[in-house]
């Protein structure tokens, strides 16, 4: 009896770390590296997205980003970025502050990440509803930077951000940091307008995402009247859970648990002396480390 | 650029296991899908932190 007992719990101990070691007798992999462990792995993985996504259907604003981008810091960092290249600071302007204002709450109001909106409307409509009379104006948009550097930073990479704020033709800047939720998801938008009064086109055109659009007369001579927090959400200031750091600590996880034990398997095996025909475990380690590399360096902010 | 190194490196890991095992003729249907499975793998976690 007590023999029997004592085999029956080897054999459960054996089983157990089947999933961590090759197999005794077999060497078969262990079941955590084998194509099972790693089908389970990605099983797990869209199961925390599908998690996420059901979350910010039924409860919005429990997941978001918590940021602490600084809309007067932006100012300093745009201009800072301008100075660099010889060009001339731009002046914050009371009118521009409420055009981003009025689109920031608008992308919230009609759900869209986006230059133009849903319902039709234009960017040049949120600055001339606010009596701003440009020849020339941009827009720039970023969401879920943890930080305004991050936000200069991103819209100094993107050729087409660059070029907008390093525009010469540019005089006065407005920005608006808008916490909303987006998506389900509580979002930190951030809108930055350039514009210039001057004389510097035949025609008022906006300049979004690299393109120059000419604005119509028609909107010109009847600008839209859009009102200010008409649909404005009041927003938690803390949200229970980030998902895009959930989601990046449970990635390194799987990848630290599959690197640790596909290591465990070659020192296993080279310690019984075999010789096993599979798959090659330093290719596997290879991709999986460019892979935890990519992770470690994204980030959840994205320009537009 | 993070993204379009990934995708270069995950076809490079691609082409070199079929290759190689194919040259080995070591090439099993379960070698086969733990390449396959390791890429899903690597492509959905980055996805998942993307978006």
């Amino acid at each position: 009896m007590v023999k029997k007992l004592r085999q029956s719990w080897y054999t459960r101990s054996m089983a157990w770390q089947n999933w961590f070691i090759p197999h005794k007798d077999t060497h078969k992999k262990a079941h955590l590296i084998s194509w099972e462990g790693l089908a389970i792995y990605i099983l797990i993985f869209i199961l925390l997205q599908v998690s996420f996504s059901i979350i910010s259907y039924s409860k919005p604003g429990v997941l978001g980003i918590t940021s602490s981008v600084d809309q007067k810091t932006l100012i300093n960092l745009t201009n800072t970025e301008r100075q660099k290249m010889g060009l001339s600071a731009v002046s914050e302007n009371e009118a521009l502050d409420k055009a981003a204002d009025l689109k920031a709450q608008n992308m919230f109001a009609e759900n869209y990440w986006a230059h133009f909106a849903p319902s039709g409307k234009t960017p040049w409509d949120f600055i001339l509803s606010t009596g701003y009379k440009f020849t020339f104006a941009g827009e720039n948009l970023a969401k879920n930077f943890y930080s305004s550097d991050e936000v200069v930073k991103a819209w100094m990479t993107s050729p087409t951000h660059r070029d907008n704020l390093l525009n010469p033709k540019y005089k006065d800047i407005g920005i608006a940091v808008v916490e909303g939720i987006l998506n389900g998801q509580k979002t930190t938008l951030v809108v930055q307008e350039f514009g210039t009064t001057q004389n510097v086109a035949a025609k008022p055109a906006v300049a979004v995402q690299g393109k120059q659009i000419a604005v119509p007369q028609q909107d010109v001579v009847n600008p839209p009247q859009l009102v200010e927090g008409a649909s404005q959400v009041k927003v938690d200031n803390k949200t229970l859970l980030d998902p895009y750091t959930a989601s990046k600590v449970a990635g390194l996880s799987i990848i630290a648990l599959i690197t640790i034990l596909l290591s465990l398997d070659i020192w296993v095996l080279r310690k019984r002396g075999v010789l096993r025909l599979s798959s090659y475990h330093i290719a596997h380690m290879v991709l999986l480390s460019l892979a935890a590399g990519s992770i470690f360096m994204l980030g959840p902010g994205a320009i537009l | 650029m993070i993204i379009k190194i990934l995708i270069i490196g995950t076809l490079i890991y691609l082409v070199w296991a079929l290759l190689h095992h194919k040259r080995d003729k070591s090439l099993t249907l379960p070698i086969l899908l733990e390449y396959l499975l390791t890429v899903a793998l690597v492509l959905i976690l980055i996805s998942g932190v993307i978006y």
